[in-house]
Formats: structure tokens, C-alpha cells, sequence
């Protein structure tokens, strides 16, 4: 009763959603019991094509890298994509991004994180277009579980740095694409528009 | 029990070496002469991602690349997948570490036969992850040996093997620390 009068409630408030590139991306999301914000919203590109709609929800909103990096609780990263790839092409750019954002310790402390991650990655087979991907991160397990379309994928990856590495992918010194980076934190740019 | 005692059989009479999961003999035949595990190491992309375990079999240990390619003999370097490498890709990466080895001109003087191999590789069509595919000087020709089974035909010219060799032991390899690895380090 109390929620379906909440929900109405909601409804009625309108509930916010952001939208890019004809993906909408819901503005609050729930992780390990804590109520998320969508922090920011931002399309990769790969030469000339559109690859994903990414969306970052985190308990606060930030608009430092260091800040995202450091906040504490539960976080969200998720991929829409745009395009098919496969699981190689997909494997190869998540590693491309580790390897741009880490030392070679840094590496082999998650090195079995990562091999987990490709394993799921490779069983799942290809990211068709319109797939969504969702990498949530729990603080109360202090692991990272990997969702296709809703569907949790195998067993949950240990360990709160490996979450953090997986941001610094988008948020890192090297980030995959720097107006990806800029679009996750809403940071202005001066000068543009 | 009885598992148990095939395990600790195969304990004493086959030692391995173990990268990332593949076990490497360390003896291996060519051309029915015994040839012993020189080095063996992983060959990474941005360096997680895990792509073949190469070893190299030689008649005689060796520790330096110079003395590798000079030394006489049946020689193996043995690639086990640990991912999918479409024929393409498998024969891009070994025109480019080819080149990087090798001057314009000797290059072209390869070229028919990097041709011959990479015909080959398109046949098989991918070197799909647990695949063994090894590279074979057999004292007369350099043969390609897909899970123990001879594929295509022998291609001639020892400088083509070694050509190939310095792919891995060059001295531009396609990884330091890889021909670290197989020199023994």
C-alpha cells in the first residue's frame, strides 16, 4: 500500500530518466541497498561508430575522477551498446584500458579478477547491440557481479581494487575516450558550446 | 587409489613445466631426436590478456638468441592457444613480427613463403584456444604441426625458419620478457 502510493507518487513527479542516443538511463539506481544517483552519461565512439551509451551511478554525486575513485559504498558502471562486438574485441579493449591506467604490480594483484571477468566475458559470446552491461560494485561483499540484460553472470569478483580498476577504464589517467571521461563527471568544458 | 598412483607415476616419469595452466614437456621429439625444453613463456596483449604459451625445444640448451639460430639440428617452437586467433589475425601478427626482424629486402625474400605458411594457417581457419600449433625445423624443412598432425607442406630454406625464430628471439621481439623466457632466464 505504502509502496504503490510511493510509486504513485513517483510517477506523478515524473520519474527521471536521461537519454542519449535513444538509450534512456534512469537517473537513480539501487546497489546492495543503497540508493544511487546517475552521476553522468556519455557515448564511446571507436573511429567513426558509436560503440556504447555508458551511464555511471554513484552514492554522491562527483565530478573529480578522484573523487569517484575514492567515494565509498556501492557503485555502478552500464554499457549499452550501440553495436555488436565481439567477445574478443571486447575483452581487448577492457584490457587495453587496464594496461593504459596500471603498473605491472597493480596488474598482477588482479590478474585472477581479470581472468575471471574475460572467462564470463568469453562465455557470454558477443555484446550484441542493445545489450546492456552492468558492472556493480557491493561494498558489503566487497565485490564487483557482472549483469547481462538482468541476468547475473557466474559468481561475483572478489575484491574492492578491482572495481576501482574497472572505473579507471572511463575515469583513469588514460581514459578510453577524454570526453567520455568529462560527459561521466559532468565536468564543463570552457569554452565549448 | 588407483588415481593416485597414476599421478604420482606421472610425477616421477614426466616432469613439466606449467605456465598459466599448459604443462610443457620438457623433452619433445623431431624427426625422432630428442630435444629438450630450452625456455618457455606467455605471450600477453596489454598485458592481461592471455594469448599463447610458446615454448622452444632445441637439440641443446642455449641462453643467447645468436647461439639459437647457428645451432644445427631439428628444432620446435610449440604454441599453445589460450584464446581464439582467427587466421587473419594469427598471420598479421607474424608478417609484422617478421618485418620488425628483418630488413625490407630480406623480407621480400621470405615473403613466398610467410605466403605458403599463412595459405596453411587459412586452411585450419583459427587457431582456437587449446590448440597446440607447432613450428618444426626438421634438419631439412620448417613443417607446421597443428595438435601433433603435420598440416600443409614443408617449407624450404633454413633461413626461413630462423626468420621466424626471431620473431620471438629477434632483436626486435614481439616481448622482452618473453624471449627472456625462451633463452632460459
Amino acid at each position: 500500500m505504502v509502496s504503490s502510493l510511493l510509486a504513485a507518487l513517483a510517477l506523478a513527479a515524473g520519474v527521471q530518466s536521461a537519454e542519449l542516443e535513444g538509450v534512456q538511463l534512469e537517473e537513480r539506481a539501487q546497489v546492495d541497498g543503497q540508493r544511487l544517483e546517475l552521476n553522468g552519461i556519455g557515448l564511446r565512439t571507436r573511429y567513426f561508430f558509436k560503440v556504447y551509451v555508458a551511464g555511471l551511478y554513484l552514492p554522491q554525486k562527483a565530478s573529480s575522477a578522484q573523487t569517484a575513485l575514492d567515494a565509498p559504498g556501492a557503485k555502478r558502471i552500464v554499457l549499452v551498446m550501440l553495436r555488436d562486438a565481439s567477445a574478443e574485441q571486447f575483452v581487448d579493449s577492457i584490457a587495453a584500458g587496464l594496461d593504459a591506467n596500471h603498473s605491472e604490480a597493480e596488474l598482477e594483484k588482479i590478474q585472477p579478477r581479470v581472468d575471471e571477468l574475460f572467462a564470463k566475458i568469453h562465455a557470454i559470446g558477443e555484446a550484441k547491440k542493445g545489450m546492456r552491461i552492468v558492472l556493480d560494485y557491493s561494498p558489503s561483499a566487497a565485490s564487483t557481479m557482472l549483469y547481462i540484460d538482468g541476468t547475473g553472470q557466474g559468481e561475483p569478483m572478489r575484491g574492492a581494487e578491482f572495481f576501482r580498476a574497472l572505473l579507471r577504464i572511463w575515469l583513469g589517467e588514460r581514459p578510453a575516450e577524454a570526453e567520455l571521461k568529462r560527459m561521466l563527471l559532468r565536468q564543463e568544458v570552457n569554452g565549448k558550446e | 587409489m588407483l588415481k593416485a598412483l597414476v599421478a604420482a607415476a606421472l610425477a616421477v616419469t614426466v616432469s613439466a613445466a606449467d605456465i598459466s595452466g599448459v604443462k610443457l614437456e620438457d623433452k619433445a621429439q623431431v624427426e625422432s631426436r630428442d630435444l629438450v625444453l630450452n625456455g618457455a613463456g606467455l605471450r600477453t596483449r596489454f598485458r592481461v590478456v592471455k594469448v599463447y604459451v610458446i615454448g622452444l625445444y632445441l637439440p641443446e640448451k642455449k641462453s643467447d638468441a645468436a647461439a639459437v639460430l647457428s645451432l644445427g639440428g631439428p628444432k620446435r617452437a610449440a604454441i599453445h592457444m589460450l584464446r581464439d586467433v582467427g587466421a587473419d589475425t594469427f598471420t598479421d601478427a607474424l608478417v609484422e613480427g617478421l618485418k620488425a626482424n628483418h630488413s625490407e629486402a630480406d623480407y621480400k625474400a621470405l615473403e613466398p613463403r610467410v605466403k605458403e605458411l599463412s595459405d596453411t594457417m587459412a586452411q585450419i581457419g583459427e587457431a582456437k584456444s587449446g590448440m597446440t600449433i607447432a613450428l618444426d625445423w626438421t634438419g631439412g624443412a620448417t613443417r607446421l604441426v597443428v595438435n601433433g598432425q603435420p598440416a600443409g607442406k614443408p617449407i624450404a630454406g633454413e633461413d626461413f625458419y630462423k626468420a621466424l625464430l626471431r620473431i620471438w628471439i629477434g632483436d626486435k621481439p614481439v616481448q622482452d620478457d618473453l624471449k627472456k623466457s625462451l633463452l632460459g632466464a
